[in-house]
């Protein structure tokens, strides 16, 4: 079994020790992106103990319901967030289904077809950077929210649960014994935060932060032509953009 | 949609990174079911090849079954499905000179539209 499977499979097992059904253990194994409130604050609440309450006020001026509140808080913002970007992504797609071929007729009101067939490849590839800046900037405002506010959830959250661990590990040796089965649950839970939007959304390709002119040696009315085409200005779906460059080359 | 299959498929080492990298991008998403076996495409396409030189052919790639399959182990949010097909065309985009990698790729994109 990998690493990462282990890891799961943990972490499943973990829940399991405060959960009645599979179902619910499943609901808690999403509770760090898209799960319901409620579920978060049972992870939460399973740390709440007087000693405890009295340890975070200690070190970090705040008590447990404090934490409890912020934290939820913030996954409530960082959830809103995450719908913010999903929809814009959706559109995103939508707009790439709305594709029209209609920019290749205009395209040879400009140029001719010779002109197209010596520069196929320039032409590729400025249908390719120009995609791959509409995919890095459409939504980039929802990104920005999303990737800020689950800095803040997560943080949060660790230092909450560092901070259990570092209770329990205080407490007398004879004491440990009853907070070791918690400190496997918040560690678990500490490694299993491996940031799943961010590292969705901000694995970009290469390509996006070259210049858009990368590898493309094109006459600049054409490049000025296709750039402020509509196709051109709102996510496109390239495969067929370039389909249909092909086919005006493979035209008889 | 109409899905088509490919038959005699030969994936290139970069194309099985690729097709991991979908993968972490499902499981990143924590949207797996338990359930799931472990390596969502390798009953598919087979293990990664340890090499980078290394071509694997697939006799049959269906993609009703593979848009079956990531249906059936995952829901996945809008954003990590957008974030898989830009990936798919960029594989697509560069294996312009292999028409069969093209549509493999064309092929994937289409299972997480």
């Amino acid at each position: 079994m990998s690493f990462f499977n282990m890891k799961y499979f943990l972490v499943t097992l973990l829940f399991l020790f405060h959960s009645t059904s599979a179902a619910h253990a499943d609901q808690e194994n999403n509770f760090l992106a898209y799960d319901k409130i409620e579920n978060l604050q049972k992870i939460i609440d399973q740390f709440d103990d007087d000693k405890f309450n009295a340890y975070l006020i200690e070190m970090s001026h705040y008590c447990f319901k404090d934490y409890r509140i912020a934290i939820c808080n913030m996954f409530v913002e960082y959830r809103n967030n995450l719908s913010k970007v999903n929809f814009c992504a959706q559109k995103s797609s939508e707009l790439q289904k709305d594709y029209n071929g209609q920019w290749v007729d205009d395209l040879l009101n400009l140029v001719n077809r010779e002109y197209i067939i010596n520069n196929t490849d320039n032409f590729k590839n400025l249908f390719y950077n120009i995609n791959n800046k509409q995919y890095r900037y459409f939504c980039i405002e929802n990104e920005k929210d999303v990737v800020f506010s689950e800095v803040y959830y997560i943080l949060t959250m660790k230092k909450f649960l560092n901070l259990f661990i570092s209770y329990a590990e205080s407490v007398p040796e004879s004491e440990r014994k009853l907070y070791s089965k918690k400190v496997i649950i918040a560690s678990s839970i500490i490694d299993s935060m491996a940031n799943p939007p961010v590292q969705n959304i901000l694995n970009r390709q290469l390509g996006s932060y070259l210049n858009i002119m990368h590898n493309v040696d094109l006459q600049p009315n054409v490049i000025e032509y296709i750039l402020n085409h509509p196709t051109f200005s709102k996510p496109f779906d390239l495969i067929k953009t370039i389909g249909d460059l092909n086919a005006v080359i493979n035209r008889k | 949609m109409n899905y088509p299959i490919i038959h005699n498929l030969n994936l290139k080492a970069c194309c099985y990174k690729t097709l991991d990298e979908i993968e972490s991008k499902i499981k990143f998403g924590k949207m797996l079911e338990k359930s799931m076996p472990i390596g969502l495409w390798v009953n598919i396409f087979g293990p990664s090849p340890s090499s980078m030189n290394t071509i694997v052919s697939v006799s049959q790639v269906d993609f009703q079954t593979l848009r079956n399959l990531v249906r059936s182990v995952a829901a996945v949010p809008e954003i990590t499905r957008a974030a898989i097909r830009n990936e798919c065309v960029g594989e697509w985009f560069s294996h312009s000179n292999d028409a069969k990698l093209q549509k493999f790729w064309g092929g994937m994109r289409d299972v997480f539209l």
